[in-house]
């Protein structure tokens, strides 16, 4: 973070925003901003993550790795990547799943949205708002509040390893199903660990919206995932608040990418010319009245109300998600008979794609398949590439709204925001 | 463990190159399976966890993810020069790791399935962390393991040499009573185990869960590769299996392109590791 200031005859105090490599978050990017009174002189969001061209060397590879292959794609929702991919193979080829594959990865994948948000939230966001460059010095101070947050991600983690081999890169979801049925009694016991950090998750929301949190105002377009009559997680209509509501196959027909000279990451708009906010705040703007009646009435609690115009508020979407997620989990496994089964299928030629809500919002993967199994195309625009216009567009707005503080508060109020995206610029340039 | 003072927290940057973060991220993971391990570490440099610059001198270095920019040979350089302990943290750094399949293909082919321009990224065919610099440590896997985290922190921290298992994961699939995946199923492609020809160190994790061991942790030592293709090939595995399945997360190990290239009949043409 450096700090300069030119003055020069006849021209007016102008501010120089630098942050090289932004902490706290996955991945690496900085911003470069120049402002003066009121006006933002130029601004360069850069994602310089190395590219790592997943969607290049998956051509020629094998229908039954991919799942695999792009949950490397990112360290904190692999879970997401390997859903999305599976559905949209499955959909090339035919391949219809039990329903039973569908509850199961609809709890796997709410199960990473849970411990997403709470790392997110009490590792990477909240230290800003305590005045704290890292969790660390939260440790000692805040016993309570760190001990609260590993009851809760040890819940999290728990319910994604005993459906998913491990909490990390999970192992267990292959292309038709499952390797193994978790074993029902298992399943039972981290459902009963979930509803022991329901006061936890409650307690966050209330928490996270006490943090002095900044008033920013910024309608943007909202675009997720519109479910019928539960919350959206696998799947969904393609949905916007500026009146967009189509089915995931004409994702293409509304979407467009562009490369710029000075990131890795490709610009995500909406019919090519506009930027669209993704993740929790657009789900629970979209999705209020589909959310447990405990997480709707915590939201009314904290004062928390649809449509929400302020992306740092994004974090206290989260903590209602989390809210949401125990509901959902428990329920779902309470109403669950687990059956052994084991995937069969017959590869055939297709194309298809398929959209799921990451934890950071809309995910999209389509792939061509040959008859033989062979990947021919892979096209993916994960949730931080379509929110990265955004970004510079949130930022252009907001600088010249604090551009009268000082630098070190104006290059704060800048990590604050983008953090509040929860971003992921390894996903970012997969 | 020359020239740390064991009496002191080791000092101990993090650093990310070419790989999805997974790894760093189970550091957070860790905090509370491992609190007593991390508390033997003082991270001077983190970013993921924390906003401060480096600013300090540190004992290890933790490097995360294969090399893939021109950038990244220099810092790396750099990084070597100052730490005095230097772990390659994960599949990538390791051997390449998943991103490193792109080294199997022609490099502009790959770029330009991605973006408009690839004269625009900067970016050379992916490495492991060893192409360019001495490792004291490699500890390996898509993700890392705990346990091993552990064993190898703790021994830095002491001063001792950490034990980093050579046999295959075999000897700890066993050790865990599983029926042999490989000999259980025919003709699956969830049959076409890699345990005996990689290394252990993950408790045998996956084939635990009923899946085969898809080999990221990288050849076992002295593996039998020939044995391990014909056992494919016997099952009624193609040539673009085993390809495949050699080239996932470890490809770039000499072992394991020995057994991507041998029953394929191609010799991988855009592929220019120097041999060891």
């Amino acid at each position: 973070m450096a700090e300069k200031h030119h003055i020069t005859a006849g021209k007016p105090l102008e501010k120089q925003i630098k942050i090289d490599y932004l902490a706290r978050t996955e991945g690496e990017a900085g911003i470069y901003a120049l402002v003066s009174d009121r006006e933002v002189k130029e601004l360069k969001f850069n994602i310089w993550e190395p590219a790592r061209f997943f969607e290049g060397f998956l051509v020629g590879r094998m229908y039954y790795e991919v799942h695999d292959l792009v949950s490397r794609i990112c360290g904190i929702c692999p879970v997401s990547h390997m859903t999305t991919a599976l559905r949209a193979l499955e959909k090339a080829t035919g391949v219809i799943v039990s329903e039973q594959t569908k509850t199961l990865r609809r709890i796997l994948s709410r199960s990473q949205v849970m411990a997403s948000h709470i790392i997110h939230l009490y590792m990477l966001a909240v230290p800003d708002y305590m005045n704290y460059e890292s969790i660390l010095p939260v440790v000692s101070e805040y016993p309570d509040i760190f001990k609260r947050f590993l009851r809760m991600k040890t819940a999290a983690n728990n319910l994604t390893a005993v459906i998913g081999g491990r909490a990390l890169h999970t192992m267990t979801a292959i292309f038709g199903g499952f390797t193994r049925i978790p074993p029902q009694k298992q399943l039972i016991e981290a459902a009963d660990s979930l509803k022991k950090i329901k006061d936890d998750a409650l307690e966050t929301v209330r928490f996270i919206a006490n943090l002095p949190i900044p008033e920013f105002y910024s309608e943007n377009i909202y675009v997720s995932l519109k479910g019928v009559d539960a919350y959206p997680v696998n799947e969904g209509l393609l949905a916007s608040t500026s009146g967009l509501a189509v089915s995931e196959d004409e994702y293409r027909k509304h979407f467009a990418e562009r490369q710029l000279p000075y990131t890795n990451a490709k610009y995500s708009s909406l019919e090519g010319k506009d930027s669209f906010m993704v993740g929790a705040l657009a789900r629970i703007n979209q999705n209020f009245n589909l959310l447990s009646s405990d997480a709707k009435a915590i939201s009314e609690e904290v004062g928390f109300k649809v449509p929400n115009h302020n992306p740092y508020l994004n974090n206290l979407a989260q903590a209602i998600e989390i809210v949401d997620c125990i509901d959902d989990c428990t329920s779902l496994i309470d109403k669950l008979h687990l059956r052994e089964e084991k995937p069969s299928y017959i590869i055939k030629a297709g194309e298809a794609g398929a959209i799921t809500e990451a934890p950071r919002g809309l995910l999209y993967h389509s792939y061509r398949v040959s008859k033989d199994g062979v990947i021919e195309k892979a096209d993916i625009v994960t949730p931080t590439a379509h929110n990265a216009f955004n970004i510079e567009k949130d930022l252009n707005l907001l600088l010249p709204t604090i551009s009268h503080m000082d630098v070190d508060t104006i290059t704060m109020r800048c990590e604050e925001l983008i953090r509040a995206y929860d971003p992921c610029f390894s996903c970012s340039v997969h | 463990m020359a020239g740390i003072n064991t009496n002191n927290r080791v000092k101990t940057a993090v650093f990310k190159f070419t790989c999805c973060a997974g790894c760093q991220f189970a550091l957070l993971y860790f905090f509370d399976q491992l609190p007593e391990t991390l508390e033997l570490l003082d991270f001077v440099y983190f970013k993921m966890a924390r906003r401060k610059e480096l600013d300090e001198p540190y004992d290890l270095a933790l490097i995360e993810g294969g090399i893939s920019t021109p950038e990244h040979i220099e810092q790396l350089k750099r990084i070597r020069k100052q730490a005095k302990i230097l772990v390659a943290f994960g599949a990538c750094a390791a051997h390449g790791g998943v991103p490193s399949i792109k080294d199997w293909q022609r490099e502009l082919a790959v770029e330009a399935r991605v973006y408009p321009d690839p004269l625009l990224i900067s970016s050379i065919k992916v490495s492991p962390v060893d192409e360019f610099v001495k490792v004291d440590h490699y500890l390996r896997g898509c993700p890392i393991d705990e346990v091993e985290f552990m064993e190898l922190i703790r021994s830095i921290a002491a001063g001792k040499k950490p034990y980093i298992r050579e046999h295959p994961v075999c000897v700890e699939c066993k050790l865990r009573n599983n029926i042999c995946i490989l000999l259980m199923r025919e003709g699956v492609q969830e049959s076409m185990c890699l345990g005996p020809v990689t290394r252990a160190g993950c408790r045998a994790v996956c084939t635990s869960n009923m899946r085969a061991c898809f080999g990221c942790r990288g050849p076992m030592s002295n593996p039998n590769i020939p044995e391990m293709v014909r056992t494919f090939k016997g099952k009624g595995f193609s040539p673009k299996d085993i390809e495949m399945r050699f080239t996932e997360y470890s490809g770039l190990s000499n072992e394991f392109s020995e057994g991507a290239r041998a029953y394929y009949g191609r010799k991988a043409p855009y592929y220019r590791r120097k041999a060891a």
